[in-house]
């Protein structure tokens, strides 16, 4: 298991279950910041051909961590191999519509909302 | 024939000269042709040799155009992907934020209506209150409209708290905001939860008229919701009372006058026995526009459904006396009681008792006509625990909440105003020691107090809690 938190967030990588999970709320300031982060997906999404990101307990993801989510997408997409899953909540305004926007950048992904 | 052979030999040799010149000349030209051949030979080889190089050169050229036309368009369909996946991004970061935006306003929205709300009673807090009232009053002082307040507060509910818990407290004011609440219907009256069981309704552009009528509609809506209150107090049920007041502002005039008016009459109303309404209107001058002609006092009664008539019987300082003073009694209106007070005279105790009763007798007969109209008119009456005046039965109304040990000081004041000069008689005095926050028992008292009246005779309805000056109160069953 591979984690990195901080102050009000959580995410573990876990290789086993070919899954990231992100839980509290995420509130980096720019893409620097949210850097680690993109380098463990980066990192996860190449040791697995199939890569599940659950996002249903992060409450709060702010322009910056969507910005670096989609451009995590658009790296995934350019290897066709590679599958996302992305396991989201309808209970979290943010995610409905951020969550299916970024099928437009990666029309092979597939998106769970529970 | 000689000239003529001459002439044609020197004419041949001519010809042959010609011929001659012309065959050189001839020469000349098939060398020039044959050179100038020769020439256009040798540069049509290198013609076509540099054609075939250019030829070779071109094709070379087309190849290599074409392996860059590949190169470019892979480079423009990478380029028009990332555009079209910045595009995305774009507008994804652009909704995302917009989302964020909605999710903080909202948050921002619930914090802010949060701030200008009472938790337990869900009405418009304090904070909301003093802006609310200001807004309105410098909206009133520009418009120059009236603005009304009305200010109200549960009877005993201190012993409410104490009989019935502080959860249940809780429970009374809950629905006390959502009785008074049915009453307001107007867009622009707040009621306010002003601190503790207080609360406040602001009514912008109203007349001190259409207050009054508010406030006695919520104290009405309260007192027949019969919720049940404490044994420890004489009312079955929980009551209000209300201190009503109205003004129009003026630049200069702060919202704090109005809130210390209406709180003031609030006061009164507490003081005057409870579970009714006070305004400016118990205290100006009888209008007389405001007095309904009634024909009879039954008229009055079954008009205002009246059931019984309060009555204080109050020792009084000089001052008063001589505001009200009328055939060695004085009466008047105190709120919605009617005041009698004892005449200035050093009497016997069987007098003194004869001179009570005189006085109900004599409101009864002569004041009560008059007082019944204005008091009915403005629906100030009471309609509260009967008695019968026939036998004289009492009810003692007091509400000074006196220690033990004040009891006896009390009661050595009420022996002294008995035996002495009424106008020796302060109730400063009295108030100082019987509105003490240390003097808020008043079991001693009463049971002083009712073997006192017992003593003279006089048979009790029912004690209540006492309260601030030496007050007597006969209610008359109607």
């Amino acid at each position: 298991m591979i984690s990195i938190k901080d102050e009000g967030y959580e995410i573990n990588h876990d290789p086993a279950e070919r899954l990231v999970k992100f839980d509290g709320t995420l509130r980096l300031r720019g893409l620097n910041e949210y850097q680690p982060i993109s380098d463990m997906l980066d990192k996860a999404c190449q040791d697995s051909e199939h890569l599940t990101l659950n996002v249903k307990s992060l409450d709060f993801l702010n322009s910056s961590g969507i910005a670096m989510l989609s451009k995590f997408i658009i790296t995934a997409r350019k290897n066709n191999a590679k599958k996302i899953t992305i396991v989201g909540s309808k209970d979290i305004p943010w995610q409905g519509k951020s969550l299916n926007n970024l099928k437009r950048l990666m029309p092979a992904l597939e998106l769970i909302i529970e | 024939m000689k000239n003529s052979t001459l002439e044609s030999v020197e004419g041949l040799k001519q010809k042959i000269f010609d011929l001659q010149a012309e065959v050189a000349r001839l020469r000349k030209d098939y060398a020039d042709l044959e050179l100038s051949l020769n020439t256009v030979i040798e540069h049509g080889d290198t013609i076509e040799e540099m054609l075939a190089q250019n030829n070779v050169d071109l094709k070379s050229e087309i190849c290599a155009r074409k392996e860059t036309l590949v190169d470019l368009q892979s480079q423009f369909h990478n380029i028009t992907q990332q555009k079209d996946d910045l595009e995305t991004l774009v507008q994804m970061v652009t909704e995302h934020s917009d989302e964020i935006d909605n999710h903080w306003q909202e948050k921002y929205q619930v914090v802010e209506v949060d701030s200008l709300t009472d938790g337990l009673t869900n009405a418009a807090n304090r904070r909301h209150f003093d802006q609310y009232l200001n807004t309105e009053w410098q909206r009133a002082i520009r418009e120059q409209n009236e603005i009304s307040l009305i200010m109200f507060d549960i009877d005993f509910f201190k012993s409410f708290n104490d009989h019935f818990g502080h959860s249940s407290g809780d429970i009374c004011l809950k629905e006390i905001v959502r009785l008074a609440q049915q009453c307001i219907s107007r867009p622009a009256d707040l009621l306010f939860r002003y601190g503790g069981e207080e609360f406040a309704v602001v009514l912008p552009n109203t007349s001190i008229e259409g207050a009054i009528k508010l406030a006695h509609e919520i104290k009405e809506s309260i007192a027949d919701a019969k919720l049940s209150h404490s044994p420890a107090i004489s009312s079955d049920y929980v009551t209000v009372s209300v201190g009503v007041d109205s003004c129009r502002p003026t630049a200069g005039m702060q919202p704090l006058e109005l809130i210390d008016s209406a709180d003031q009459y609030l006061y009164k109303a507490k003081l005057h026995g409870k579970n009714r309404v006070i305004s400016k209107h118990c205290y100006t001058k009888r209008n007389e526009k405001m007095v309904k002609n009634y024909g009879s006092f039954t008229e009055i009664k079954e008009d205002k459904k009246l059931e019984s008539l309060n009555l204080n019987f109050l020792p009084c300082s000089k001052t008063v006396q001589e505001r009200w003073q009328h055939n060695g009694l004085s009466a008047d209106f105190l709120g919605d009681y009617f005041t009698v007070f004892f005449p200035n005279k050093n009497d016997s105790e069987a007098n003194r008792i004869a001179e009570v009763k005189n006085a109900v007798s004599y409101i009864a007969n002569e004041l009560l006509e008059n007082a019944m109209k204005y008091a009915a008119e403005n629906c100030m009456l009471p309609t509260s625990i009967g008695l019968y005046l026939d036998n004289s039965t009492i009810v003692f109304n007091e509400s000074n909440h006196v220690e033990n040990d004040q009891a006896e000081t009390f009661m050595a004041y009420i022996e002294k105003f008995m035996a002495e000069d009424p106008n020796d008689f302060y109730l400063q005095q009295l108030e100082n020691s019987a509105m003490s926050e240390e003097g808020q028992s008043g079991l001693g008292f009463l049971t002083m107090v009712n073997d006192y009246m017992a003593k003279l005779g006089w048979q009790f309805e029912s004690i209540d809690e006492t309260y601030t000056k030496v007050t007597t109160q006969v209610i008359i069953k109607l």
